[in-house]
């Protein structure tokens, strides 16, 4: 068991209320206690290999409704056996992240990712603060904050329908905020989310179509704009070493939520219902070992539906660069962890596939492309080594 | 930096790639099962003019200032030496 991801909520609670939130403990204040958090060093992050480069991820609720002080406390505890190449990684809506959170983030060398939902228009049509009040302008303030501070944090993005057609409008987003690392997704049927927006139509087309025209403009305007799921799948193409689905193998990801309950596959399936599966709570970090926990009914029966799953999906065009799906889409579309393909797939992986695909098809025909264009528009006197690299005094 | 990118997108490299190689439509095998590796070969014709070559060059402020330069993006900003700011005024 060598855990790549290890999710850490320091607490359920969220400082804002967003309308496709799966979280249904958003409202409870609970702190991860100190023992919990020594529980987690001892019997997760101590044991650790020591070339790890496990990531260790402050996630949902919103993690910045703990106190700095909290994390002062948590970091003292973990860093000390933390493997040198694993990292730390905090998942914010960024609306509360001032000087003090940065000056956090640069101590421990925290990445940060901020959820925004694109342009202001879209954001705050579901991205709302407990109170019903837009939060785009408080988001991009944290962001904003982060770049004056040096950092470039990935931004996640949900997509819904309505702004499928404006790829121009969230591509001059990205590009006039200088976002660089961004991911899409959807919001998904989970949790206390009972319906997606994308329910009720197909709407993998348009969503290809989308990524295929933010892909276009970024090239076109040779913006190095990098999109997590097309970039992956990219690599795995091109013969990057393939990771591994964590979210269908065991205990390659770790969840601990606040109160030390103990999951794994991925963070989401916490928030189900499943009885013949304790709600995948599968033990708590102060009284289990991971080890142990191997051993339990409700463990051993998620893990073996999972591998029916992706025994399942073996037969899909998209299993080499996918692995098996996720479980909690499966379990909360069809009902069954032993489930194939769901539209939260179709939506996401196999949109992005398919986008790559399509964009790199629309290069074999164009003439002359980019390649060409730049190939004639470059000087001939050069820095470093290769005729195709430009003087370094016309880059500044 | 936390959360810093400085690489070339691979789909850029794989675009200019089926450019340089006249890659049909076809070669990309649109409708069969997507395998590891498939595109591994559509790089090599252009291994040179992907590399990144770095620069050292003095900074305003005085020092050193490691600067980076993508084969064939002669439009893309020096992300290593614009730490603030919007891309456009980098």
């Amino acid at each position: 068991m060598q855990p790549r991801l290890i999710i850490l909520q320091p607490t359920p609670y969220c400082n804002i209320a967003c309308s496709y939130c799966y979280l249904s403990h958003r409202n409870d204040r609970t702190l991860m206690s100190a023992p919990v958090v020594d529980a987690v060093r001892d019997k997760i992050i101590a044991k650790l290999p020591r070339d790890s480069s496990a990531g260790i991820v402050w996630h949902a609720g919103e993690p910045t409704a703990a106190p700095i002080r909290w994390y002062e406390d948590a970091y003292e505890r973990l860093e000390p056996v933390r493997p040198p190449a694993s990292n730390f990684a905090m998942q914010t809506n960024g609306v509360a992240v001032d000087d003090r959170w940065i000056e956090l983030f640069r101590r421990t060398r925290t990445e940060v990712s901020l959820s925004i939902d694109g342009p202001e228009r879209f954001h705050d049509a579901r991205r709302l603060t407990r109170n019903g009040k837009p939060t785009w302008h408080l988001a991009m303030r944290g962001l904003k904050r982060l770049q004056d501070a040096g950092f470039r944090p990935r931004v996640i993005t949900v997509l819904h329908p309505d702004g499928l057609p404006c790829a121009d409008e969230y591509f001059e987003f990205y590009r006039t905020n200088g976002i660089s690392d961004i991911s899409f997704s959807v919001d998904e049927m989970e949790g206390s989310n009972t319906a997606s927006s994308f329910q009720g139509a197909d709407h993998k087309a348009a969503i290809t179509k989308f990524i295929v025209a933010v892909l276009k403009l970024a090239y076109e305007n040779q913006y190095p704009l990098h999109i997590r799921e097309v970039e992956r799948i990219a690599g795995i193409l091109s013969g990057a070493p393939v990771s591994g689905n964590e979210l269908v193998e065991p205990w390659a990801a770790v969840v601990v939520a606040a109160d030390g309950s103990l999951s794994t596959y991925s963070p989401e399936l916490m928030e189900v219902t499943a009885p013949e599966y304790r709600n995948f709570v599968f033990g708590n970090i102060l009284s289990d070992d991971l080890a142990g926990i191997g051993d339990s009914v409700s463990f051993t029966a998620a893990s073996r539906e999972i591998a029916k799953g992706v025994d399942a999906c073996k037969s899909c065009r998209y299993f080499d660069i996918c692995g098996g799906g996720s479980p909690v889409n499966k379990y909360c579309e069809h009902g069954s962890l032993s489930a194939a393909e769901t539209e939260f797939c179709r939506l996401t992986t196999q949109a992005a596939a398919d986008a790559l695909l399509d964009f790199l098809s629309a290069h074999a025909d164009s003439t002359p492309g980019l390649l060409q264009r730049n190939r004639e528009k470059i000087p001939s006197r050069t820095v470093g080594k290769g005729a195709a690299h430009v003087p370094i005094e016309t880059l500044v | 930096m936390p959360g810093t990118k400085h690489t070339l997108p691979l789909v850029f490299a794989l675009a200019m790639a089926v450019e340089a190689n006249g890659a049909s439509a076809e070669a990309l095998h649109m409708d069969v099962k997507l395998e590891p590796g498939s595109f591994a070969g559509l790089l090599d014709a252009l291994q040179n003019e992907l590399s990144i070559e770095p620069a050292d060059q003095p900074s305003e402020a005085g020092g050193q200032t490691r600067q980076v330069q993508w084969g064939n993006f002669p439009n893309f900003p020096n992300f290593l030496n614009c730490f603030s700011g919007n891309w456009r005024n980098c």
